[in-house]
């Protein structure tokens, strides 16, 4: 007796394992998967964490005070989400369309380094051009730094995932480079870190009185954009969904404010929310959002409906590069204000965790963001295994989901085999 | 005590179930030692479903079989091989960079360990003499001709010490010179003792070579004869059948101005061979011009020729007057042609993403979709649930995932898209193969509608009651070639039957 | 003269020593696609191999127990990959890539009381007699152990793959693993073999990284090394010999890049000087790989040498319909 497909997988005798394609999937099981991969590899973490002879109970319980116990916690975690959101989106992006970018390090300290050259050329220029001109400059720094893989890939055939791995440690001996050589501050007395930034180059706190024109801008921007939203939309669960999107923003955000009135947590929030925003706006409702769905989909149909692969594949990467060029912007002109060796402790990578997480979706990876970070944040609280804690943590949440992706795709089944 | 049996193959009671059919029903087939024996057929009467089950690739529902006289238990093809089965699939198993002693080799326990091919080499050099098989054992596989590669699947079932040699339309990617050769090869094993079945379609070949012929049509056994006791015309009403099941249930209609023309084309297949060789059609407006004739004789790539998919060697190809040949499918498509394509799921359709998708995919670019960055959801929200009202679509929501719609559901949807662009050509490659008889009808209805609103249709089938009762003419191809275009009112089961296996048919 | 000759040498020798580790993961990753499975997941291989192998040999007081190690940690890692990628069908990509992460991550953190502890170490291992040849003599016998073994990989390597009977079955699995499999070779079993088999090389050269070339342990020591060793498959065309070219020779580059550090820059122009700074220099080997990566490619459009044809496409023998 033959089933409809399938593999067998050995188990114990007269009985066999069999995975089979799952025909419809279950609408919880997508969020499901992420979430129960969270909790398996926590218990999993447990296991290195008992190596150590740390006792994982309070072990997780100081981490996750650390990370929210407080609203200086919570400042904290947020600012270190801050350039995951950012980078989390970018990747997400090339993901979508099977770019396997891995060059989001490299690409972050490149926007980083030009947002920074563009602060250091007009240190007097007034913060109102000067910011939107950082993260301008931002932003090209990684979509161009993005770009070379990119190029390399859609005209040559090149394998992105090395190339653009290889410009992260390119990009890295570049700022290397320059906080040692050319930009090295001289009141540093040899500590390899540039000049702090100007006061108009700062990206200045959300709290900040300079924020109000800024928030009520935002505002009436993000309004105009619903309505159009809901003129354009497909039909009332789309609107309700919508609708309780933005009043969940709203809430947040008002929450956010009051939450954060004094703490550090920078504008480079407001950026990524815009960005997510932005990014899940194309990706549902422009004509390139479409495109880059299909072709990441389906390249055979892509290429039917006459869609230009190779424009696409280097668009995307250069929009997914710029995306964490502003990261890496964000974090030196809203938190550290001046560059260093080493200033990011491998967001770009972790950024892929977070976009996978997410299931590249851009609401997603707001969220999962603040997750790793707490995580991150929260290794901290544990003696003796900083930031190693996490790093190893986010890896096997990494390894548990794609496991957990095959239950998604595969229905297990228990046969008798005579 | 064991009598030595006549048959070197019984099969007996042979029946094979998939979801939605049934393969083999209640098969009685046997292969006498020493003889070259045809099982002849349409697609999808079963031959090679059948010959899957004798060399283990699949298991039989119900039925058992004999080999040399004994009780086979064949589960695996390791259990073929060791009962001296040996099968050349249609599609060779061969790995194209290696050599060919290397692939004859492939998967045996000899030589245990160093590869030392000078023997192996001798060997094959010995089995290609013996059997007029000439082929080198150094040459890598990628570079022989198709021909050879067939030898060496055929040497690779010989090297295994195989009596019975299955073979699955071994001419289907040959030249006529290399069709001879193979058949000096096959009476030759033949009169060494050695047993051949080959699945065909081909009436000629089969008269030419084979000592008996068995026909299937639809799962069954139709009759068992000798070559010498039967001819073409016999065996072209047994493949078809006798049933004259048309009936004119469609309008008359007055057939417009030529919208399609195709003039001397000739283009090549994956392969490298000829697909198609100087190709000459008409379809005019208002009129469905169905194809016939077996899978694999070109069909798949005159659709995409003139879908843009695929390029012409020679020839013409002319949409409406003007000269199209070469253009992309994206060109072709502005220019008013529309495909339903063999395999849905390929071209046609994109799974992971919703129906509103992709009824937009050909349309994504054209207003009211789409403005210049925006698509425009109330449009295309509108758009998707009329054709999914109007083609009977159904799915809970435009929002659905394709991958969870019915194969059924699935090729409406892809109506729904290309009759709604209102395609001047709409090339129709097997619209219901697969398809229940409900979905199946609404399929036919469809396409007969369009053809009443104007629309030119090339429709290939396998189905000959359906070409029958849809097309206003009917044209059949056969290695390449058009070999007859006939009125449908007029065409008889047995011309279409003749000119499908080979012969040469008349004019319309 | 002599000057030139001694510094060519000493490049040389340090070339082939820097070239090990990259080419223990080169010829395991050889190993491993060539079955048809693609392996990321190389530079957290190597790096666990590296933990691993400190760990245990200072545990056991003897390197070889600790590069033995090194095999074990790096083959139980690629089992996992082995899996996801074989039985459960994942994308292969993906699946390297955390396996890569994870190995990182993991090491990183089981490695923090180990950093920078001495542990017993393979030592120079100078052989008699034919240490003595002119010029060849110091490149190539007075390295360590390590580095004799690799000798020796690289042609068994490619006897094994080339002219052996499992070879030509490993080669099939990944050219046609249909064609293999319906002459009955075991295609599972094949991928997982070399899968394991390739990641216990590379963690055997994450071993002979921390036990031999550069002793004792740091987070992340690896610095990439094992993305150039897979960058190196593809500029070898999958061939041992080649990759063994390509190794030593990008160890050689890094040990000039090194020793140019060193030279005084007083008289040379300014953009000469900027290049020849530190991190710069330390740019060069992964720029190296990007123009290689560049070259192999238009060199495989023009010369049809590919990978192997099922490289990284899950396989499944299918059934039903007729």
């Amino acid at each position: 007796m033959e089933s409809s497909g399938g593999r067998a997988l050995p188990a114990l005798r007269g009985l066999s394992l069999r995975l089979e394609p799952r025909l419809e999937v279950p609408r919880w099981l997508p969020y499901a998967v992420p979430a129960l991969s969270l909790g398996i590899a926590l218990i999993l973490g447990m296991l290195p964490m008992l190596a150590q002879g740390i006792n994982p109970i309070t072990g997780y319980r100081d981490m996750l005070l650390l990370a929210f116990g407080s609203a200086y916690g919570i400042s904290e975690t947020v600012m270190k989400a801050i350039p995951l959101m950012l980078a989390g989106l970018g990747v997400a992006l090339a993901f979508r369309m099977l770019v396997w970018n891995i060059g989001a390090e490299g690409q972050l300290y490149m926007g980083a380094f030009l947002g920074a050259l563009v602060a250091y050329t007009w240190p007097h220029a007034p913060a109102w051009v000067l910011l939107p001109a950082m993260i301008a400059g931002g932003f090209l720094g990684g979509a161009l730094w993005g770009a070379i893989p990119g190029a390399l890939k859609a005209f040559l055939g090149v394998n992105e995932i090395i190339t653009s791995l290889m410009l992260n440690y390119i990009a890295i001996q570049w700022i290397n480079y320059l906080v040692i050589g050319p930009w090295q501050d001289p009141a540093s007395l040899g500590f390899p870190r540039t000049t702090r930034l100007s006061p108009s180059a700062i990206l200045p706190r959300i709290t900040e009185a300079w924020y109000l024109p800024m928030t009520v801008f935002l505002v009436v921007g993000a309004v105009v954009v619903l309505y159009w939203i809901f003129r354009r939309s497909e039909g009332t669960g789309e609107k309700l969904r919508l609708a309780g999107g933005a009043l969940l923003v709203g809430l947040l955000s008002v929450g956010a404010i009051y939450l954060l009135d004094g703490r550090r947590v920078h504008l480079g929030l407001v950026v990524s929310v815009a960005a997510a925003a932005i990014l899940s706006v194309v990706l549902t409702r422009t004509r390139w959002g479409y495109e880059v769905r299909v072709i990441g989909e389906n390249t055979r149909a892509a290429r039917y409906a006459g869609m230009n692969l190779a424009r696409n594949v280097l668009l995307v990467m250069m929009i997914s590069g710029g995306m964490a060029g502003l990261a890496g912007m964000s974090e030196i002109a809203g938190n550290l204000h001046l560059m260093k060796r080493g200033f990011s402790p491998g967001y770009g990578y972790t950024a892929i965790i977070v976009a996978w997480l997410a299931r590249l979706n851009p609401w997603g990876v707001i969220v999962v963001s603040l997750l790793l970070a707490a995580l991150f944040r929260g290794s901290d609280a544990i003696p003796g295994a900083p930031k190693a804690l996490g790093m190893m943590l986010q890896a096997v949440i990494f390894f548990v989901l794609i496991g957990g992706d095959v239950l998604v795709r595969y229905r297990i089944r228990l046969e008798r085999t005579t | 005590m064991i009598e030595a049996s006549p048959f070197a193959v019984r099969m007996e009671g042979i029946t094979k179930r998939f979801p939605g059919v049934l393969a083999n029903d209640d098969i009685d087939f046997c292969v006498q030692r020493g003889e070259i024996h045809a099982l002849l057929g349409e697609n999808g009467a079963g031959k090679t479903t059948l010959m899957k089950i004798l060399t283990g690739l699949y298991q039989p529902d119900e039925g058992q079989f004999w080999i040399d006289g004994r009780a086979a238990a064949v589960r695996s093809p390791r259990d073929a091989i060791n009962l001296g089965l040996g099968m050349v699939h249609q599609h060779f198993m061969l790995v194209e960079s290696h050599t060919v002693a290397e692939n004859i080799i492939l998967g045996l326990d000899v030589p245990r360990f160093v590869l030392n091919l000078g023997r192996v080499d001798r060997q094959i050099a010995e089995l290609a003499d013996r059997y007029h098989l000439q082929v080198d054992p150094r040459a890598k596989v990628w570079q022989l001709s198709v021909g050879e590669q067939q030898r060496v699947e055929i040497l690779k079932a010989l090297y295994r010490g195989a009596r019975v040699l299955v073979m699955d339309e071994p001419t289907a990617v040959l030249a006529p010179q290399e069709v001879e050769e193979l058949f000096n090869t096959l009476r030759s094993m033949a009169d060494e003792g050695h047993t051949v079945i080959f699945i065909s379609h081909k009436l000629g070949e089969v008269m030419s070579v084979a000592d008996r012929i068995t026909v299937l049509r639809r799962g069954e056994v139709v009759d068992t004869v000798l070559a010498g006791d039967t001819n073409k015309q016999s065996l072209a009403q047994m493949m078809v059948g006798r049933e004259v099941l048309f009936s004119v249930d469609k309008d008359r209609s007055e057939p417009g101005a030529v919208v399609l023309e195709i003039d001397g084309v000739t283009a090549f297949g994956d392969r490298g061979l000829k697909a198609l060789r100087d190709a000459s059609l008409t379809v005019r407006e208002g009129e469905i011009l169905g194809i016939a004739g077996v899978a694999g004789n070109g069909q798949r790539e005159l659709a995409e020729v003139i879908a843009g998919l695929r390029g012409v060697s020679e020839g013409r190809i002319l949409l409406g007057g003007e000269d199209v040949t070469g253009r992309t499918p994206r060109e072709l498509i502005d220019k008013g042609v529309g495909y339903i394509p063999a395999d849905r799921t390929g071209e046609g359709l994109v799974l992971n993403l919703s129906v509103a998708d992709n009824l937009i995919l050909k349309s994504y670019r054209d207003s009211p979709i789409s403005g210049r960055f925006f698509l425009d959801g109330e449009a295309i929200a509108d758009h998707a649930g009329g054709l999914m009202h109007d083609y009977d679509v159904m799915a809970p929501s435009i929002e659905t995932r394709t991958r969870l719609l019915s194969g059924g559901n699935l090729q409406k949807l892809i109506l729904a898209r290309e009759i709604s662009s209102r395609p001047t050509l709409m090339v129709a490659v097997y619209p219901t193969r697969g398809l229940d008889v409900g979905a199946t009808g609404v399929v036919r209805r469809l396409i007969l509608v369009h053809r009443q609103a104007g629309g030119g249709i090339l429709m290939i089938s396998e189905d000959l009651d359906e070409l029958l009762r849809m097309s206003d003419r009917i044209a059949v191809m056969y290695e390449g070639r058009i070999m007859g275009v006939v009125p449908a009112e007029e065409a008889t089961m047995e011309e279409l039957g003749l000119m499908m296996a080979g012969t040469s048919g008349g004019e319309a | 003269m002599t000057d030139v000759v001694v510094f060519v040498t000493i490049i040389l020798s340090a070339g082939i020593a820097a070239g090990t580790p990259i080419l223990y993961g080169a010829v395991g990753e050889i190993f491993t696609e060539r079955s048809g499975i693609l392996n990321l997941g190389v530079e957290g291989m190597m790096l666990v191999g590296a933990l691993t192998g400190v760990v245990a040999s200072l545990a056991t007081g003897s390197a070889w127990v600790g590069a033995l190690a090194g095999m074990v940690a790096g083959g139980l890692l690629s089992l996992i990959h082995a899996f996801i990628s074989i039985t459960l069908r994942g994308d292969q990509v993906v699946s390297g890539l955390a396996l890569t992460i994870f190995g990182a991550g993991l090491s990183a953190f089981l490695g923090f009381p180990y950093v920078n502890v001495p542990a017993p170490r393979f030592s120079a291992l100078p052989i008699p007699v034919l240490e003595d040849i002119p010029f060849l003599g110091p490149v190539l016998f007075q390295q360590d152990m390590t580095v004799y073994v690799c000798f020796a990989l690289v042609p068994l390597a490619w006897f094994w793959i080339n002219r052996t009977r499992p070879g030509l079955h490993l080669r099939a699995v990944g050219e046609n693993p249909a064609a293999a499999d319906s002459l009955g070779v075991n295609v599972v079993l094949t991928r997982y073999v070399y899968t394991v088999f390739g990641g216990a090389l590379c963690g055997l050269g994450g071993a002979s990284l921390s036990l031999a070339y550069s002793p004792g342990w740091i987070e992340n020591m690896t610095a990439g090394w094992g993305w150039i060793a897979i960058g190196l498959v593809i500029f070898a065309a999958w061939d041992p010999w080649r990759a063994a070219l390509g190794a030593y020779l990008f160890g050689a580059i890094s040990r000039v890049v090194f020793d140019v550090q060193m030279m005084p820059t007083g008289g040379l122009p300014q953009l000469i000087r900027i290049l020849l700074t530190p991190e710069f220099l330390r740019m060069m080997p992964y720029v190296a790989v990007i123009i290689i990566l560049v070259l192999a490619s238009r060199e495989a459009v023009r010369k049809r040498i590919g990978a192997p044809a099922a490289l990284g496409v899950p396989y499944a023998r299918e059934e039903g319909g007729r």
